[in-house]
């Protein structure tokens, strides 16, 4: 473990609650964990364990009617959980970047990606709109994707699948936060291009040492793109661990099943 | 698994199709002269990225959208032209497992009628006959007798796939289209669909058409693999040839690219890294599809459309690096 004595990322006994006509349902439950400065943590576990929900917590975005039962988060040097309404929005895009799944259905299809891109850098610095829209062409740069002042002017749908994951990638990068939180940012992409977005995703946080969370359903990811890995199993964090280390001392059952399920598609052929 | 004199259960011969854009007169190949056997009793994996045509093929088998050109035989009869009202034998003969159960499965119906329904279609059965293969059909995919009255809703993503493998085995067809019938599922749960349908398979010597975007997980399950990029196939083999020696630079890409935690651990890095974009459908370009991500791109490849060719036994690949047309791709690039 990176031991850091001002984790970037910080949260403590940190419990969500659903309240429904059988009573409160603990989504999330009692979750500690840091991520220092330069980290990628890998998050995994089954579907439905809260995965998506821890991500959203910590930039205090819990759906309703979920609640913050209790713990501490601290983010960036902030205590998340004592911001107001103007101080959050500011840690969301400006210090915080998040990069959320199916892509395309988070981008409003009426404006051009490079309005969207240019429009975060906006709302967060002082700058000319012709600055921002220099600088949004060049984060579609940075990402890879060619030509982009053309692209810049596209709308989502004229754009692949994995073109609109590299511009919310590029949106959430736009304004260099210190933390980037990942909710599975290649699902639904194809392998080859997948590869293209992590290598990218990775080369971005690490050149400019932000602090990222990577939530995954694949093992084969946490072991190529985290340092750390956390595994979740009903809503709690039940295992951390090193990268290498996660794949041959497990200790916890349900990341040993994990491990299994992930190895099985991988056995060689005699 | 070769023939011995046995036909194909299935054969499709240069099938093309191709949709027409709404304005002007553009034309999107989605399948470019496709061609292909499948043997009875075996698995033929179609994999390929989103785009490469592999969905569009199991749909033209299914004949369930217009065909373009080019011929399609099921068990000796070319069921191409077959007009829909002969199409009631392929109807049991072929059926489909699709990607998400929930999608496929009638939500106001229970799981014992979903079952039973291709039987009232196809069969004259009476009551018993079919409650007794309905029976027999939820047992074999490992469905409680419970489960019989309820909504798909109420089960597991496990569950309700094995349902759908259910109602497609009660009708004891030849061939199963498989269409990413597990992409959507845990990958804990991935593995005991597969395994049930390798069992499926060996007591019953059904045939599997399985189209797939991920080559690593079809490994366990497929005899042979057809690699597809853009509407056309780009190397064939067996399972040993295409992972042993996979030839054509996609296929490696696939195979290398897949995040690995066996290859990180030994410390190995990909060799065949893509970049750039996918060429438009609409307007493909004269040489090797590949060429404009390809890392041992020749000029040469960028002019002349390469055929699929042998490369030894019934291993086929489409690149011209190695069917010996241009110069080899040297060891260790």
């Amino acid at each position: 473990m990176n031991a850091h004595s001002h984790p970037e990322v910080a949260v403590r006994g940190l419990s969500v609650e659903f309240s429904s006509s059988a009573g409160a349902v603990r989504a999330l439950d009692d979750v500690t964990l840091d991520i220092g400065r330069g980290e990628t943590l890998g998050v995994v576990g089954r579907s439905g364990v809260g995965k998506s929900l821890l991500v959203r917590s910590l930039v205090n975005l819990v759906p309703n009617p979920g609640r913050i039962a209790a713990g501490a988060i601290s983010i960036a040097g902030r205590n998340v959980l004592d911001l107001d309404r103007e101080q959050l929005r500011t840690l969301r895009g400006r210090h915080v970047g998040v990069i959320v799944q199916n892509a395309r259905i988070h981008l409003n299809p009426v404006l051009s990606v490079g309005r969207q891109i240019a429009n975060v850098y906006l709302a967060h610095h002082r700058a000319s709109r012709r600055g921002a829209w220099e600088r949004a062409t060049e984060m579609l740069r940075a990402v890879g994707i060619p030509d982009p002042k053309e692209r810049m002017r596209s709308y989502p749908h004229e754009l692949s699948g994995g073109m609109v994951q590299r511009v919310v990638i590029a949106m959430a990068l736009i304004c260099e936060p210190s933390v980037v939180l990942a909710d599975e940012p290649t699902s639904g992409l194809d392998v080859t291009i997948q590869d293209q977005v992590l290598r990218l995703f990775r080369a971005l946080v690490s050149e400019s040492g932000a602090s990222a969370l990577l939530v995954t359903r694949d093992m084969g990811i946490v072991a190529n793109f985290c340092d750390r890995v956390g595994v979740m199993d009903e809503g709690r964090l039940i295992e951390v661990a090193g990268v290498p280390e996660i794949f041959t001392q497990a200790v916890q059952p349900q990341t040993r099943a994990l491990l299994a399920a992930a190895s099985l598609g991988e056995e060689r052929t005699p | 698994m070769t023939g011995d004199g046995r036909e194909p259960l299935l054969k499709v011969e240069r099938l093309v199709k191709h949709y027409a854009m709404r304005r002007g007169k553009r034309v999107l190949t989605a399948v470019n002269q496709v061609s292909f056997v499948l043997w009875p009793g075996e698995t033929l994996a179609l994999v390929g990225e989103s785009g490469s045509g592999k969905t569009t093929i199991g749909r033209c088998v299914l004949r369930t959208i217009p065909i373009t050109a080019g011929d399609i035989w099921f068990d000796g009869e070319n069921i191409t032209r077959m007009p829909q009202r002969d199409l009631r034998p392929l109807r049991v003969g072929i059926q489909a497992v699709f990607q998400d159960p929930l999608d496929s499965l009638n939500p106001r119906m229970r799981v014992g009628a979903i079952v039973e329904e291709p039987l009232l279609e196809h069969f004259r059965l009476t009551a018993r006959e079919r409650s007794q293969a309905v029976a027999h059909a939820l047992d074999r995919v490992g469905i409680e007798p419970g489960l019989v009255r309820s909504f798909p809703a109420r089960l597991t993503p496990s569950q309700q796939q094995r349902v759908a493998i259910a109602r497609a085995i009660v009708c004891k067809p030849k061939l199963m289209v498989l269409d990413e019938p597990t992409s959507a599922l845990d990958p804990l749960i991935r593995s005991e669909i597969l395994q049930l349908l390798t069992d499926v398979q060996g007591e019953t010597g059904i045939s599997y058409l399985l189209i797939s975007h991920d080559l690593v997980s079809v490994r366990h399950i497929a005899h042979r693999i057809a690699v597809m990029y853009l509407g056309e196939i780009v190397e064939e083999g067996t399972i040993e040839q295409v992972y042993g020696e996979p030839s054509f630079p996609y296929t490696r890409a696939l195979l290398e690219l897949a995040p690995s935690i066996e290859r990180k651990m030994a410390g190995e890095l990909p060799r065949v890294q893509l970049s750039g974009e996918i060429p438009s459908p609409i307007d493909l370009p004269p040489g090797c599809y590949l060429a404009s991500r390809c890392p041992f791109v020749l000029d040469e490849c960028n002019d002349r459309h390469p055929d699929l060719e042998p490369v030894g036994g019934a291993h086929l690949s489409r690149c011209l690096r190695v069917t010996g047309k241009l110069p080899p791709i040297s060891a260790g690039s």
